[in-house]
């Protein structure tokens, strides 16, 4: 078990300074993020709903923006592995209670190196999506203390979650399980041979 | 006198419930007062230890697969597991999961299993009949068989799990 060394009270403070709630529209918070991040795109996807695209080493830069500015509850980190084009890509959901809206926070990583700086000392509860990620993708985030064995115990395989994952011949190789009707299957399933680790 | 004591203890046994899975919703209704499980002399328990049957309602991941032994070790002799679902026969819609076990037999002796994607309670109380049946012939001998046969179930064990230093449980004798 790994203790947990962080503190509350540590990072950013988002009540700090200018900021009340629903003072800033997320138009505007976009336009904001533009100018003070160089390189980052933004767009209002729909109503309500923003994407912010950057550099990996830009997204802690974009995080503390956007906090200050009111998007303060960390939603989720999600991962999306796309092997054809070698990149893993990794959204950060940030909403605002102020204006009642979520912007997105998308980067993109090195498929065969995946590793990126952590978001805990900007939002806290990245914590546990980071550490599901590093077990499912195989995603390192530097930084984060907490990066041990989460849902897949005792796992010793790829990790799973990754596309060229074959996961019916990881069953039937680890658990013993038998194809009975292998005409049945699409047969990409079964030519891969195995477990692959991208 | 093993017969003797086969024919009370069929008409007596205690039931602990692993609910794992979607099967749990099945056994309010089997416990209370519309099916009234206590007419066939079982009843449900809190504990491992004072356990007789072992239902096990549903697909084991990994993680949970690893708890089911600890506590079917747990048990006292005789114990019998009834396998509940089509999750625990080959996986049933998880039969390609990379998480969940297929065939629970494999790991632990399953005396009876319950076919259904869910079973109705009717099927767990025609399971309930056929193995004070099979206790009363002598036929409900998992936990013999899993002393017999320590090293088949123990390898398969490790294959997906690892044995931590807490078991602290007294290893079966191999053989």
């Amino acid at each position: 078990m790994v203790e947990d060394t962080l503190d509350h009270t540590k990072g950013m403070d988002p009540l700090k300074g200018e900021y009340k709630p629903g003072t800033i529209k997320l138009e505007e918070a976009l336009v904001r993020i533009g100018k003070l991040v160089p390189g980052a795109e933004t767009a209002v996807r729909r109503a309500r709903r923003g994407i912010v695209k950057v550099t990996p080493d830009m997204k802690d830069l974009v995080l503390k923006g956007l906090k200050e500015m009111g998007f303060d509850h960390f939603v989720a980190v999600t991962c999306i592995d796309w092997p054809e084009e070698k990149r893993m890509e990794l959204v950060y959901h940030l909403w605002s209670y102020g204006t009642k809206g979520i912007i997105m926070v998308e980067t993109d990583i090195d498929r065969d190196m995946p590793s990126i700086g952590t978001a805990v000392p900007i939002f806290r509860p990245a914590i546990t999506y980071e550490r599901e990620i590093h077990e499912m993708f195989g995603v390192d985030f530097p930084g984060n203390p907490r990066l041990t064995q989460f849902i897949l115990e005792d796992w010793e395989g790829p990790p799973p979650m990754r596309k060229d994952f074959n996961s019916l011949m990881y069953s039937v190789e680890r658990f013993g399980l038998k194809i009975r009707y292998p005409k049945s299957l699409p047969p990409h399933l079964l030519d891969k041979g195995g477990e692959k680790n991208g | 006198m093993r017969k003797v004591a086969d024919w009370a203890s069929a008409r007596s046994m205690w039931l602990l419930w692993y609910c794992t899975g979607c099967g749990a919703v099945e056994l309010p209704p089997c416990f209370t007062s519309r099916y009234d499980m206590e007419r066939y002399g079982i009843g449900p328990m809190a504990t491992p230890r004072q356990a007789d049957i072992f239902l096990i309602t549903g697909y084991l991941s990994v993680k949970t697969l690893k708890r089911v032994v600890r506590s079917y070790e747990q048990m006292q002799d005789p114990k019998y597991v009834l396998g509940h679902g089509s999750c625990t026969i080959d996986g049933g819609m998880y039969w390609d999961s990379y998480a969940t076990v297929k065939d629970v037999g494999l790991y632990i002796p399953v005396d009876i299993y319950i076919a259904g994607c869910m079973p109705r309670p009717e099927a767990i109380f025609h399971a309930f009949e056929k193995l004070q049946d099979m206790i009363k012939k002598g036929e409900a001998a998992g936990w013999r068989r899993y002393k017999d046969n320590y090293r088949f179930y123990r390898d398969n064990q490790d294959k997906v799990f690892k044995r931590g230093p807490n078991w602290a449980l007294e290893e079966p004798v191999l053989k």
